[in-house]
């Protein structure tokens, strides 16, 4: 238990830092919506280079000038492009980027839910394999006994 | 030295050229006279691969300015530490380094199996010939390391030095673990292609490369936790982790491997998923190819850059010659796959396998198409797009907390079946720990869903291992009189596999505990003068001082931050903005001191000499180094997984 206790408390060290930011949440989000434009190889939280400060000073001056989130990304698209955004909008072709990935952990779901179903239902299983006139009580039992003996 | 390394290139081509002919003949006439001469040509040939690429370390150390690849990846004061990390600095010592450790690899597995796996040897020689073959072609022909200056060319300076981000001791170790790593998952594929044409599908092969396997995934995985730890305290951003194509790269073949890792143990035990564990291991291979493919030939950053580079034209061939060559095997084979034993119900640890090696591998499809999606973009619509770090937070994040509640699950759950009272029973305290933290979580107002749920399925997973590990101890206190400590050493030593992976399991949720500290970190970006302060958070920053010092290879900007806390100074920090005067590039110098589970975080941006004024930016990072604790963790699991048993060594020693 001493272990549950520790993710307790190390819980508590994340929780009394409030997920509150120095700087303002929105500039904070769009400083990560946004590539460097010089290298689009980071955010331009995540970069230091002069281009990367100097969106950043844009944006703190558009925030102030009271722009929203979508009328600053929409004005940088205009100057550079979609390659400016850190994440495709989920709309026209790039939306499969967003519906393939769920897709795949639904349809992949779904097939193997389909397959146990097949191969475990009592239809396939062959007739040596009598185990449902076994109780439940007598499987726990050797399980119980399986485990003791560390089988 | 030069005309040595040359040769040697030429010489491990030509005898790996050999071997695959003998090999050739001894699979396709079923003549065995030629066996012995194909295994010494391949250890011939992988000898002379380590002898050029020692001689490229020599021609580094010894700062050779005649060849081309010492001047762009060194110079004269290149500290010589890191002249040997130019082995790897530039792609044609990249290159050469995969092909050393491969034939590293073939040295060992073939003095290893020297009286074991014979029917399975030649062939997984053969596979490992072509692999060595195909590096060893593209080294000589378009990537030769062992070019030399075009001569009349007049050098400015001593060399150009290595690039001044690979200048950091973890640079020193990261590459090589992530090749050992990359490359080691060539051996359990060469079994299985050996293991299919020889019609020798069952648990054999699967046996006999288990530590094959685990170790190639150990080196990657210590590969990854490396390099985001190089990212985090080298590239000066405070994160560790930024799903940029290279490191996806070696994210995709760590995750079939841990599907494989997995799903084998089903192979083991019951004999069945003889077809799906074949595929796991060719698609883990052809990923590290393809993982090459896709970093070198600049196909990410542009369509048009894959037509530029022919070296990209030739990984991809590789990739789809590996693929066409393992689907074509497999069908021919297609009758060896079936089983004599099935599954028996949804509720069993075999089943718990199955959805994790579906979710495994949906997770390896969705950060590929992430990775490649970029291309496909500009192919349809020819507009260039970025998918960066946002999208694959969004997407990856779900089906993580689905592995890691499958983590928790698998184990509580049986083989062949689970009733209805275990489930009960195995299940109600994780539960209760899971129920506990989450109603603590909301009731403190954690504001990120996922923290709160990543913390509550943590603790799911962690009361399932400690009751489990209670019970075993319990059990063997009960029937063999043991005291605590030795009952749990005899258990860990009686199945090493399980305990092993429970520590690697434990490895894991500390890790995933470690990640949710980036929803509470705290950044500031600001300007002080000497003598100034600022408050983030607890922490009071103070900047004492600022100079400039000169070093050998560069000049370093460098300032004296104290960082107070109930009016108690508990640290300086020193970040610095460096000059390198042999390759002309600035690279910043991140300071970081770590308060309890905490991480201060400075970065130097500049300062103005004159005026005294420092352009920085401070971050304060909860539980990052979980994330390291948690890598340690998962390191001593591995090791106690790969580790004979007593039993195992008792019974080693008795053969021999």
């Amino acid at each position: 238990m001493k272990g549950f206790t520790a993710l307790v408390t190390i819980f508590s060290l994340v929780a009394v830092l409030p997920a509150q930011e120095a700087k303002n949440p929105l500039q904070r989000e769009l400083e990560y919506e946004i590539m460097a434009p010089c290298c689009y190889g980071s955010p331009v939280g995540d970069h230091e280079s002069e281009a990367a400060q100097q969106v950043k000073v844009q944006i703190a001056q558009l925030l102030a000038e009271g722009k929203t989130k979508e009328e600053i990304l929409d004005m940088y698209v205009a100057i550079y492009g979609e390659r400016i955004l850190a994440r495709p909008r989920a709309q026209g072709f790039n939306l499969m980027a967003y519906i393939v990935p769920p897709l795949l952990l639904v349809v992949g779901g779904l097939f193997l839910f389909y397959y146990l179903n097949r191969v475990t239902s009592p239809a396939a299983r062959p007739v040596s394999a009598n185990r449902e006139s076994y109780s439940d009580e007598f499987f726990s039992k050797i399980e119980k006994e399986m485990k003791e003996l560390d089988i | 030295m030069i005309t040595l390394g040359a040769y040697s290139l030429q010489l491990g081509f030509l005898f790996a050229l050999v071997s695959l002919g003998f090999g050739g003949w001894t699979l396709a006439r079923d003549d065995g006279r030629f066996q012995v001469a194909a295994q010494r040509a391949l250890v011939i040939s992988s000898g002379f691969v380590l002898l050029a690429t020692a001689v490229l370390v020599q021609q580094l150390l010894i700062s050779n300015l005649d060849l081309e690849y010492v001047v762009r990846y060194s110079s004269v004061e290149t500290p010589t530490m890191y002249k040997f990390a130019g082995l790897w600095a530039g792609m044609e010592g990249s290159l050469l380094f995969w092909s050393a450790i491969l034939a590293i690899y073939i040295v060992l597995i073939n003095f290893l199996n020297r009286q074991r796996n014979q029917t399975l040897m030649p062939l997984v020689n053969i596979v490992l010939g072509i692999i060595l073959l195909f590096f060893l072609l593209v080294n000589i022909f378009f990537e030769n390391p062992f070019t030399l200056l075009p001569p009349g060319t007049i050098l400015q300076g001593s060399g150009m030095g290595l690039n001044p981000l690979l200048q950091h001791p973890v640079m020193l170790i990261h590459p090589p673990i992530l090749y050992l790593g990359y490359v080691g998952f060539a051996i359990p594929f060469a079994f299985a292609v050996a293991a299919l044409i020889r019609r020798r599908l069952d648990a054999t092969w699967i046996r006999s490369t288990r530590r094959w396997t685990l170790i190639p995934w150990l080196f990657l995985g210590v590969g990854i936790i490396l390099g985001g730890m190089w990212a985090y305290v080298e590239l000066g951003w405070g994160g560790y982790w930024s799903w940029d194509p290279v490191e996806n790269a070696s994210l995709l073949p760590w995750l079939t491997g841990t599907a494989y890792l997995h799903s084998v143990i089903i192979q083991e035990k019951k004999n069945m998923l003889r077809l799906w564990n074949v595929i796991l291991i060719m698609i883990t291979f052809i990923l590290t190819i393809f993982g090459t493919y896709i970093t070198r030939s600049g196909i990410i950053s542009s369509v048009h850059a894959f037509a530029a580079t022919d070296l990209g034209i030739w990984f991809f061939g590789f990739v789809v010659f590996t693929i066409v060559a393992c689907v074509g095997l497999i069908l021919l084979r297609w009758d060896e796959f079936a089983s004599p034993n099935r599954l028996e119900s949804f509720t069993s640890r075999e089943s718990g396998f199955l959805f994790n090696n579906m979710v495994f591998l949906a997770l390896t499809l969705a950060v590929l198409w992430g990775t490649m999606f970029p291309v496909l973009s500009e192919a349809v619509r020819g507009a260039k797009i970025t998918v960066g770090s946002p999208y694959f937070n969004r997407i990856t994040t779900p089906m993580g907390l689905i592995l890691l509640a499958l983590m928790g699950i698998g184990p509580l759950l049986a083989w062949r079946k689970t009733s209805n009272a275990t489930i009960k029973r195995n299940f109600i305290w994780p539960g209760v720990g899971a129920v506990v933290v989450l109603v603590t979580g909301l009731a403190m107002g954690v504001s990120s869903i996922y923290v709160v749920v990543t913390l509550a399925l943590a603790s799911f997973v962690l009361v399932g291992i400690v009751l489990e590990l209670a019970r075993g101890i319990a059990a063997r206190r009960r029937i063999a009189g043991e005291g605590m400590l030795t009952a749990l050493l005899n258990m860990v030593d009686k199945n090493r596999s399980r305990y092993g992976g429970y520590t690697v399991h434990l490895g894991i949720l500390i890790m995933f505990i470690g990640f949710t500290g980036k929803a509470f970190t705290v950044e500031q970006d600001m300007t002080l003068r000497e003598g100034e302060k600022t408050q983030l958070k607890d922490y009071v920053f103070t900047l004492q001082h600022h100079y400039i010092e000169k070093r050998p290879n560069h000049i370093a900007k460098v300032i004296d931050l104290t960082v107070a806390k109930d009016e108690h100074i508990i640290a300086t920090l020193s970040p610095e903005k460096r000059f390198y005067t042999d390759s002309d590039q600035p690279n910043t110098e991140v300071a970081i001191f770590s308060h309890g589970l905490i991480d201060l975080y400075a970065i130097l941006g500049d300062f103005d000499q004159e005026t005294g004024v420092a352009v920085l930016k401070i971050m304060i990072n909860p539980l990052v180094q979980l994330i390291w604790l948690g890598g340690i963790i998962m390191v001593l699991g591995t090791i106690i997984a790969i580790l004979p048993s007593r039993a195992d060594r008792k019974l080693q020693e008795k053969l021999t």
